[in-house]
């Protein structure tokens, strides 16, 4: 009898175990990755606006040498705030699937003004023709800006439509998981009814294991993938990717240790009060 | 007594240790036979946006122009082995009667423009006997001279893996779609550079003037 029942308290530590760890995947996942509050705070943490910022400037100054324009023209076009209002409205737009509006007409409004005080500061008069490169030119800039702070503009739809199916997907993950958690803990419960201290044995031993997973997960995908040479389309946005995953593998690494901590504890101490209570 | 029951709580707690150990290796086991190829497939789609570390400590290997012989000599052709990566330098431009020293590099971005020459990836390198396309900014410290070199004038290449002298045939004013005028073909080394027109341009410009040159 006693065999059979360690036999079923360790299958339903391991059942225990597999839902703590897609329990603590899952919730990671929804506090992080799909959590528009913590992208934002993340971004903020990496100077991404500033980043953004002098990848904008660098943006402007490439179009510089064949505008024949001085670097006056593209001086202020933009701050940091509106930098950082236009950044995070595509943040925004990607979580709850708002239409993005930026600041992109006072760049352009800015450009003009700029324009117009070179030609007349040295009384240049333009022909028609050079009047529309003028204007091709102003687009151009136009859409430097919105690429720049589109961070991923032509993916915005697809990361929309994939943090909607993200959030869907872990919606209905956490429901069946809580079920399943909350059945396989009434379960291991009743079975040991008459014997408390093998109920937090089974569950301290439940904890060890996935916190050793925790350790085991973070081990493998630090040994696997080269995360600090990561490049996404800009420096800035690699550098945000790369400390997001440090973060959240941060957080697999501290919740593992915790866990292991919890479980020994919990196995080592509910055997001392049974020598005890014998 | 108290020391058997000593006992029977040390081994419950290292039967414990045990299970979790074994559910462990059994959640891992399983994860390797269902889980493996997914998590390949995630690793190399990562290393496709992933830098190649080994790849930037390994010094570059020099390119090499090896010539192929066919049986009869109009099909003969050349090959650079080894060519530099995109965005390398691999080349200097001279056109010594309008005083031009530039950079080549390889690859058209506005990010390589800004240091210099840029020579569009989709051309043949200067001795593998196709059209090459080689691009630049009309501000002062680039190719702003160019409309003033004369059909006669020579142009030299000068690269790690040989010098090359071409000399000025035509120039020509075409707009910036009608890429006909810059065509790339394995049929002749004709070397075409090219900058915005007119030069004193202000906004954007859609002309680009153009130099055309055959091996001297």
């Amino acid at each position: 009898m006693k065999i059979v029942k360690g036999i079923i308290n360790s299958i339903l530590a391991f059942l225990l175990c597999v839902s703590f760890v897609a329990g603590f995947i899952v919730v990671l996942l929804s506090n992080t990755v799909l959590n528009e509050k913590y992208i934002v705070e993340q971004l903020a943490k990496n100077q991404f606006y500033e980043k953004v910022e002098i990848d904008l400037k660098n943006g402007f100054e490439e179009y510089q040498y064949q505008s024949g324009f001085p670097e006056t023209v593209f001086e202020n076009l933009c701050s940091r705030e509106m930098i950082e209002k236009d950044v995070n409205r595509v943040i925004e737009s990607w979580y709850q699937g708002t239409e993005t509006v930026n600041h992109s007409a006072d760049v352009e409004l800015q450009i003009q003004a700029n324009i117009e005080q070179y030609l007349k500061e040295n009384n240049m008069d333009v022909t028609e023709k050079q009047q529309k490169n003028i204007q091709d030119f102003e687009k151009m800039m136009v859409q430097v800006y919105e690429n720049k702070v589109g961070i991923v503009s032509n993916y915005n739809k697809q990361i929309t439509k994939a943090i909607e199916k993200g959030k869907e997907v872990i919606a209905v993950a956490k429901k069946v998981l809580i079920g399943t958690f909350v059945a396989i803990l009434i379960l291991t419960l009743l079975i040991n009814v008459k014997d408390f201290l093998a109920f937090v044995s089974t569950i301290g031993t439940s904890l060890l294991a996935s916190g050793i997973l925790l350790e085991l997960i973070q081990f493998v995908i630090e040994k696997n993938i080269d995360i600090n040479h990561i490049l996404v389309f800009t420096q800035a946005l690699s550098d945000f990717i790369k400390e997001m995953i440090y973060d959240v593998l941060n957080k697999f690494s501290w919740s593992g240790i915790l866990l292991i901590i919890v479980g020994i504890m919990s196995i080592v101490v509910s055997n001392c009060r049974k020598e005890r209570g014998n | 007594m108290q020391n058997k029951y000593k006992k029977e709580g040390l081994k419950a707690t290292i039967f414990y240790g045990i299970v979790a150990f074994l559910i462990v290796i059994v959640i891992c086991m399983i994860s390797i036979r269902f889980g493996k190829e997914k998590f390949l497939m995630a690793t190399d789609l990562v290393d496709m946006i992933t830098i190649d570390t080994q790849k930037l400590q390994e010094e570059p290997i020099p390119p090499v122009l090896e010539n192929f012989e066919e049986e009869t000599e109009d099909q003969n052709f050349s090959v650079l082995l080894n060519p530099p990566d995109y965005g390398a330098q691999y080349a200097t431009l001279k056109i010594p009667s309008i005083e031009i020293d530039l950079p080549i590099f390889y690859g058209k971005t506005l990010d390589l423009l800004k240091k210099g020459i840029g020579h569009d990836n989709d051309s043949y390198f200067p001795g593998e006997g196709g059209s090459i396309v080689l691009m630049g900014h009309n501000y002062s410290k680039f190719l702003r001279k160019l409309p003033q070199a004369k059909i006669g004038d020579e142009i030299q290449i000068s690269t790690n893996y040989g010098e090359f002298i071409y000399q000025i045939y035509d120039t020509q004013i075409v707009n910036e779609y009608d890429t006909d005028k810059v065509p790339i073909t394995d049929q002749e080394e004709i070397l075409m550079i090219y900058t915005c027109w007119p030069i004193n341009n202000v906004g954007y410009a859609t002309e680009r003037y153009v130099v055309y040159s055959k091996v001297m």
